[in-house]
């Protein structure tokens, strides 16, 4: 059968943040004219500004805007978009959604809305992938309400729990049960979260595993049958189930381990019928068995660090799938050089529990240097909304060996700067000095082992620095208090002087 | 003939109080923190960079402000300034103050209630969960900070509440730190 390749005339990204950016600048590389959607909340975000046309499709709660599907497709035929991007979360694994733009005649760039009905269930993924001879974590085989069943389940399998959203991704509506007692108000939670997140509350149950390593396949398949994986991500490090380090390669896995896993996770969209970019994820126990997880069908948060060790454009090859082109490279091609890492940047405080902080940001400075990237959805003067996804921007560095990449990536955390919201860099940078990351000592509980709850501390040294700089830039009067840029002819005291005098020298 | 300016500035970081003093003299610079003197270099990069050289050690430390805060960040660490135009020493200033009765819970920020898990005249316990609110898709559980007994319910589920905004009243039982957290 020939496969007719299509043109993207223009592509519209149903997404914001530093994903919608992301997505904006592939397309534009590719020469793909964008358009951009948002909420009423977003009117001066980042990605409004760099999509060639924007389109307001609602009142910022996500049910009014970046979940309405109507909106959306709206937007996309007033504007003559011809392909959606989902981005990932929102509606990027919606089957409803792929198969709407389907009948729209809209290209969805990412797996056909039947594949993604069956691998976005993740219940119904579980039975394909038992079939298929990929082992699952021992649990529920089908979805429910009832909190009986739950129960039921709970006590056959022993607990701990753990309760998941069937449509989810995350982590959101994830809740680990310790005991009988907790079980109904965790399963209430659970649907209340994933209805809001997802607008579908089933949720199920399965083992909970304490301590194993996340580690995922990045795959790739083309609408000709070809699938190819492009090695592995380990995303061990994660609180409340939501990942915030990964890296790749993973210091668990040697070429015989990688080798079938990467087939499992091949076979595992062969047997979905699984196309564009993908993950199959995988819990990996101390005894080296590995469990299926699910199937993330989309652009995953972590994307970069696989695309600097592989040198291949994720997003580019997304396009190009969609246009009904071919991969232009084989198993027996791909590569894994070096060693990279991703810290999430979430607008949280980290010495408040983890309390979301919305508001300003008052100043950002982003990282730079070799093998630095920053991928980014904020600027300074930007406001944070409190309606979506607490994530600010990625900090992805490369470098020869993992301990290289680690002493870069504290480098590059310390270059970071976001005033006037908190955010999760300087816990970060705990996690990434921490000897035991250091030594690869890297499973889900990490943090709740080494880091949680935790507090910021202060030397006195970095105080002095802090309270002199306070001082000295009130000092100068047109400092940030008075809200007047600096003038360097504004006058003779040195404490008005804004452009390069030192104090202390004249 | 040598000047020299003195200016004083007073700072609460985390609740504590600081007392900072510019001096300077013709050639020279210094900043009094608290009791220790030190000498510094400062080089404004930008309105929001300035590269400071303090005992020796230079870094760079960037600075932004809106109506209430400071904001000063270095090497990736963010801290909160607020101005105050007192002393630490000054009774009247906020760390001096003690913790009174009022124990009331309040959103740490601001979001959506999801649940409220007490009724007028109850009495809570310590680390008991109050509240849920629910900001960035994630529910956060809002806990008593002490002992307390519950005079009155401000919010309603499912209502909209801002940071800051009172959820539940609360009176101490007992003395108490007030705070809420997850």
């Amino acid at each position: 059968m020939k496969i007719r390749t299509r043109k993207l005339k223009r592509v519209l990204v149903a997404n914001r943040g530093e994903i919608a950016v992301r997505v904006i600048r592939a397309c534009r590389e590719a020469g793909i004219p964008t358009v951009a959607i948002y909420s009423e909340a977003d009117d001066s975000a980042l990605h409004v500004q760099m999509a060639d046309r924007a389109v307001c499709i609602g009142p910022p709660p996500p049910m009014e805007s970046y979940l309405n599907i109507d909106a959306i497709i709206e937007a996309a035929r007033r504007t003559g978009a011809a392909a959606i991007h989902p981005g990932y979360g929102f509606l990027s694994e919606n089957a409803g959604f792929a198969a709407r733009c389907e009948r729209e005649g809209l290209i969805f760039i990412g797996p056909t809305a039947e594949a993604l009905s069956l691998v976005g269930d993740k219940v119904a993924s579980r039975r394909t992938m038992s079939k298929a001879g990929i082992p699952i974590i021992p649990g529920m085989r089908s979805k429910g309400k009832d909190p009986g069943r739950f129960a039921a389940e709970a006590k056959k399998i022993g607990y701990p729990v753990l309760i998941k959203a069937s449509a989810g991704g995350g982590g959101k509506g994830m809740m680990v049960v310790d005991s009988a007692r907790e079980l109904r108000r965790a399963v209430e939670a659970s649907m209340r979260v994933a209805g809001g997140a997802f607008g579908d509350a089933s949720v199920y149950l399965e083992k909970y595993l304490p301590a194993p390593r996340h580690v995922e396949f990045q795959v790739l398949a083309d609408t000709r049958g070809h699938v190819v994986h492009l090695n592995e991500r380990e995303c061990s490090i994660q609180r409340r189930h939501q990942k915030i380090v990964e890296e790749t390669p993973s210091v668990a896995l040697d070429e015989k381990l990688r080798a079938r896993m990467g087939e499992a996770a091949v076979a595992a969209v062969q047997a979905s019928g699984y196309t564009n970019a993908g993950t199959v994820e995988f819990l990996l126990d101390e005894d080296t068995s590995f469990y299926f997880l699910e199937v993330n069908a989309r652009l995953q948060v972590e994307h970069p660090i696989t695309e600097l060790t592989a040198g291949v454009d994720l997003v580019r090859q997304q396009l190009r799938v969609a246009m009904g082109k071919s991969l232009p490279f084989g198993q027996k091609d791909v590569i894994s050089r070096g060693h990279a890492i991703e810290c999430r940047i979430y607008a949280e405080d980290p010495a408040a529990g983890f309390m979301p902080s919305s508001g300003r940001v008052a100043y950002l400075k982003e990282p730079g240097g070799p093998g630095v990237r920053h991928d980014c959805g904020i600027y300074s003067g930007c406001r944070v909304p409190v309606h979506y996804d607490p994530i600010l921007s990625k900090v992805i560095v490369w470098a020869e060996d993992r301990e290289a990449a680690r002493r870069r990536m504290l480098s590059a955390l310390a270059e970071t700067v976001i005033l006037g919201i908190q955010t999760t860099v300087p816990f970060l940078q705990d996690v990434i000095a921490h000897p035991e990351f250091a030594a690869g000592n890297t499973r889900t509980d990490f943090l709740d082992r080494h880091l949680l709850p935790w507090k910021e501390t202060a030397d006195e040294g970095t105080l002095d620095v802090i309270l002199a700089a306070a001082a000295v830039d009130a000092g100068r009067g047109s400092g940030v208090g008075s809200g007047i840029p600096a003038d360097p002819r504004s006058g003779p005291s040195p404490w008005q002087t804004g452009g390069s005098w030192r104090i202390g020298e004249s | 003939m040598a000047t020299s300016r003195k200016k004083n500035f007073h700072y609460l970081i985390d609740g504590t109080a600081h007392d900072v003093t510019l001096i300077e003299e013709t050639g020279r610079s210094r900043v009094r923190i608290g009791e220790r003197e030190l000498e510094f270099r400062a080089l404004a990069v930008s309105p929001n960079c300035l590269s400071l050289t303090l005992g020796g050690r230079t870094v760079t430390v960037y600075l932004a402000a809106d109506e209430k805060r400071r904001y000063i960040g270095v090497s990736g660490r963010q801290f909160v300034l607020q101005e105050t135009g007192r002393t630490s020493a000054d009774p009247s200033s906020p760390r001096a103050q003690d913790s009174r009765a009022d124990a009331s819970l309040c959103s740490p920020m601001p979001g959506q209630v999801v649940k409220i898990l007490v009724r007028e005249g109850d009495v809570v316990d310590r680390d008991q969960t109050v509240a849920i609110v629910e900001a960035m898709k994630m529910e956060n559980e809002l806990r008593a900070s002490c002992r307390a007994r519950v005079k009155r319910i401000s919010a309603r589920p499912g209502g909209l509440v801002d940071a800051g905004e009172v959820i539940v009243e609360l009176e101490a039982e007992e003395k108490g730190e007030r705070s809420a957290g997850t």
